[in-house]
């Protein structure tokens, strides 16, 4: 229990501290830290709006924290959730504007499940170059990140591009691919928010993640190939099998991206949608210390601020919505260089002595 | 494994540090916020959305900030701008500034389009307007250039400078709005000189390619090398890098929607000015006197909504019969005598052919 | 400045190299921004500098004939940048400084037996690729153009990864790499729309390059074996 504690504890104030450091340099460029942290409050708890919208921005987050942390546990880094999941947005979007004709009941498991494959495949493709090669999938993701960067920028903006339209992007997807807002199964909630129900899913598919590594059997073997590869193989885990199978699992959780991006709320492939969810997935994996249910309270996290900065940035003259950026890369060096806490923890036993 | 050494009193030593700092900041300065509110009130809110360039690409977008600057200072207004710097940020900009009550929201550039069509049918209260792509709506207005008139204004002046006979055009986005641009251009190149060479080159085919100088300058080092003199470039922030071309190379360069001349003073030839500064000005000053006209709001050489840039920089550059023709050319386009063609009439005759 | 950070982080705190690479580059993407956008207001770019590299044409090599047209009229980076890699083979080849980095980086534990610090070279190896990657940084604001725009690399600094991969990590084939895939760049430029083939097929190849080379296509890539590992004194690591 202490541990857990310590853990807890770790992290808030590795926060803090992001929170200091970007409070110096909003205090340099001549604002008020004061104020622009309580309109940073304010915007993401001062309202209904605001908590939904956290809600909204954190969707994508968890689903790419998801695959980071998924593939993490067996063992394999996962830079490639930018890559997984344009190609399963615009595979999704593909079903969705072909198949017109089909109904919801039909259409809307076809979609999720075709941007799953799609994520997956794309995300097996390291697995398989790791497995097979033996090359590094650091490197191998980056690379497919660019190319599935480049691929999907020449379909949206050649053959699947809406006709007569100015900026690269797919047609409207069919009225019976797309999953309702939030404010339609809760009337009570505001309209204008784009939450929709894939945050459930979101949520169902960390409890998935959760239950399949801790008590089924391919959950095991992928943290046993996680924990120590050599030792895996000697007791009969097929490492090829594993790797590939963490990598699209992997993928496909990036895929699912486009559950909330496609089929949630756009309602088309629109090319460049993605800020860096992907990137900004290994930020939420790493605070969510790789456990599917940390990953969730780490995305709505940076959700949050996500939102907090928006309003910063409308509501002050010198501060941008940059300042985003600065608190999650400061939060990621905190959270590795956590032995900087013990040292100093250290050297303040020293100096009581 | 190693073993973390944790010292817990030692964590909370320093917690407990961060924490009186961190709430200290926070409410120390509480009452200030509150104060700044109430100056505002009352005040008509606009914000204006930039599109992946800033308000500082020297061109378009620095047109609308000029002009919503200038609306500020004549009527008290409350002005914010964002600047999304990348594609992917514009929508929860124009969400946000929806969702705070910004009594006009002004989209600079089509990539705004989607954004502002959904937000606008969510806000029926609260006005719209969006500069180059129409976008219905009860509440939005829609600011229209008529870009191919300005464009061969510069064409003419590009051909009849030009000591090779072959000139350059560098686009941003490969979209049917630039190709607009392309097509006045090198209708007015060929009206001076009908057998002049027209090289075309975009940045790219996303909202990325707005911002890309290093690109912009290598495909005008490019074009020059392929001797054109006169680089014309449409491109937003790309187009600095056109401008640093020329100058590295001492040929001539014409920039777009600002008065570019003061740029790179000796390089460059003229601005095709397309002026949204004065739209913007007129729209946020109908918001605030109340007359706000929904629906598509039209700018052209007739009514000055477009025009070319003469001023000392560049007065030396042009030969006077070259600017009597243009001037010529110009009272003709406003007479209806002289049709230039339009890329967006070419595009929906070719959908009616299909 | 930020390799120092990376450096300090990665080596004596021995967090995942490659985790921090990451949170620095998060960081990186809005640092300039903020800074921009507090000192001069906007966050997108700064104010134009002086052009403070004019390109330079050497006389001598402008009589060479082709090569002459090639090589003269570039920014003084430009050389610079030949002249790094010619230093960093004689670096890597002939001085003991250069062969205790590669000694830290291949085997770090015969180089602590040697009695010379581990940390304190891979900590110069880190500060040094930071400094060539800010000049990088510095060819494409302050000499290519004039001034910073947000995102303004576009993704060079990955391709360089390529490049580092092409190479075998090795200065010269690695300096080959980059010229390869600059006459990529180049060529995409100037065949805009030629040949029908779309302009992100072209942009693909690097990156295809790159896999299918690390796949032992093309002839393996060996990294130093240390690489990416946090080195542990003798015994600590227990």
């Amino acid at each position: 229990m202490k541990k857990y504690l310590k853990e807890i504890l770790f992290l808030l104030i590795s926060i803090c501290g992001a929170f200091f450091i970007s409070g110096l340099i909003i205090l340099f460029s001549g604002e008020h830290p004061s104020e622009v942290f309580s309109i940073f409050i304010e915007g993401i708890f001062g309202s209904t709006e605001g908590i939904l919208y956290t809600l909204f921005f954190s969707t994508p987050l968890i689903f790419t924290g998801l695959s980071v942390a998924f593939a993490l546990k067996g063992g394999l880094f996962n830079i490639g959730a930018e890559g997984q999941l344009y190609i399963g947005s615009m595979a999704a979007a593909f079903v969705g504007f072909t198949l017109v004709n089909f109904p919801p009941v039909v259409l809307i498991p076809l979609t999720i499940l075709v941007s799953i494959i799609g994520g997956g495949l794309w995300g097996s493709i390291a697995g398989f170059l790791k497995a097979k090669f033996g090359s590094h999938e650091v490197i191998n993701t980056i690379m497919l990140n660019f190319i599935a960067i480049s691929l999907v920028g020449y379909l949206s903006s050649g053959p699947f591009k809406n006709p007569g339209d100015q900026i690269p992007q797919t047609p409207l997807i069919s009225e019976s691919a797309r999953i309702p807002e939030i404010h339609t199964i809760f009337p009570a909630f505001p309209e204008t928010v784009p939450l929709n129900i894939s945050f459930f899913i979101a949520i169902f598919s960390a409890i998935f993640a959760y239950v399949l590594l801790k008590y089924t059997k391919l959950g095991y073997e992928i943290r046993s190939v996680g924990f120590n590869p050599d030792a895996s193989r000697l007791s009969g885990i097929s490492l090829i099998k594993i790797n590939l199978l963490t990598m699209f699992i992997s993928g496909a959780f990036a895929g699912m991206v486009s559950i909330n991006e496609v089929l949630g709320y756009r309602y088309r492939f629109l090319n460049n949608f993605s800020p860096g969810y992907g990137y900004f997935g290994i930020a939420v994996a790493l605070l969510g210390k790789n456990h599917p249910l940390g990953v969730i309270a780490s995305a709505i996290f940076f959700g949050a601020i996500s939102r907090g900065g928006l309003l910063v940035d409308i509501h002050s003259d010198r501060i941008s919505r940059d300042v985003i950026f600065v608190i999650q890369g400061i939060i990621i060096l905190f959270v590795i260089s956590r032995e900087l806490m013990s040292v100093i923890a250290k050297r303040k036993k020293y100096t009581a002595l | 494994m190693k073993k973390m050494s944790f010292s817990f009193s030692g964590i909370l030593y320093i917690s407990r540090i961060f924490f009186v700092i961190f709430f200290g900041l926070l409410f120390l300065l509480q009452s200030c916020r509150k104060k700044e509110e109430d100056k505002n009130k009352g005040k008509i809110k606009v914000g204006l959305v930039f599109d992946a360039a800033g308000k500082d690409d020297k061109s378009f977008n620095t047109a609308s900030w000029v002009g919503a600057s200038r609306a500020k200072e004549d009527f008290n207004i409350v002005l914010k701008d964002v600047e999304p710097g990348e594609p992917s940020a514009i929508e929860p900009s124009i969400r946000i500034l929806a969702e705070q009550g910004f009594d006009l929201i002004i989209g600079v550039g089509f990539g705004n389009k989607p954004y502002i069509e959904e937000v606008s049918k969510e806000y029926p209260e609260l006005k719209f307007a969006i500069v180059d792509v129409e976008v219905k709506g009860d509440n939005v207005a829609s600011i229209l250039f008529e870009e191919h008139q300005g464009a061969f204004l510069v064409g003419m002046i590009a051909a009849g400078v030009s000591k090779t006979g072959k000139i350059g055009f560098v686009g941003g986005m490969d979209i049917p709005l630039i190709h607009r641009f392309y097509e006045g251009y090198k209708a007015g190149a060929l009206y001076i000189n009908p057998k002049v060479e027209v090289y075309e080159g975009y940045a790219g085919v996303t909202l990325d390619a707005w911002n890309d100088p290093t690109k912009g300058k290598e495909i005008a080092l490019a074009q020059y090398s392929r001797g054109a003199d006169v680089v014309y470039a449409a491109a937003g922030a790309t187009g600095l890098g056109v401008f640093d071309a020329a100058e590295e190379v001492k040929k001539f360069v014409i920039g777009n929607d600002s008065n570019q001349n003061y740029l790179k003073p000796g390089y460059v030839l003229t601005s095709m000015l397309k002026k949204v500064d004065v739209a913007v000005y007129q729209i946020i000053k109908d918001v605030v006197q109340g007359n706000f006209k929904p629906g598509i709001h039209k700018f052209d050489l007739k009514n000055k909504g477009l025009d070319y840039a003469i001023d000392d920089y560049n007065r030396n550059l042009i030969p006077e019969s070259l600017i009597l023709k243009v001037e010529k050319a110009k009272q003709d386009i406003i007479k209806g005598k002289l049709k230039v063609p339009d890329y967006y009439e070419k595009i929906s005759r070719n959908a009616e052919h299909k | 400045m930020a390799s120092l950070i990376h450096a300090i982080i990665t080596i004596i705190f021995r967090a995942d190299q490659i985790i921090s690479g990451i949170g620095i580059n998060i960081l990186a993407l809005g640092l300039p921004g903020l800074l921009s956008s507090t000192m001069f207001g906007t966050p997108s770019s700064t104010p134009p500098v002086v052009k403070w590299f004019k390109p330079v044409n050497i006389s001598w090599i402008e009589r060479i004939p082709i090569a002459g047209e090639i090589f003269s009229g570039h920014s003084i980076l430009v050389y610079f940048s030949f002249i790094v890699v010619v230093i960093t083979f004689v670096i890597f080849r002939e001085t003991r400084f250069g062969l205790r980095i590669i000694a830290s980086g291949e085997n770090p534990s015969a180089l602590e037996v040697a009695g010379i610090s581990v940390v304190k070279y891979r900590f110069y190896g880190v500060l040094l690729s930071g400094i060539l990657g800010g000049a990088g940084g510095a060819y494409l604001s302050i000499s290519h153009g004039t001034q910073f725009i947000k995102n303004m690399s576009a993704g060079r600094g990955y391709i360089a990864l390529a490049a580092l991969i092409l190479g075998k990590w090795k200065p010269v084939p690695v300096f080959l790499a980059c010229l390869l895939f600059g006459f990529a760049d180049a060529l995409q430029i100037r065949l805009q729309g030629k040949f029908g083939i779309p302009v992100e097929f072209i942009q693909m190849i690097p990156y295809i390059l790159t896999i299918l080379i690390l796949a032992g296509f093309i002839g393996k890539a060996i990294p130093p074996k240390a690489s990416g590992k946090p080195y542990y004194r003798g015994g600590e690591k227990l």
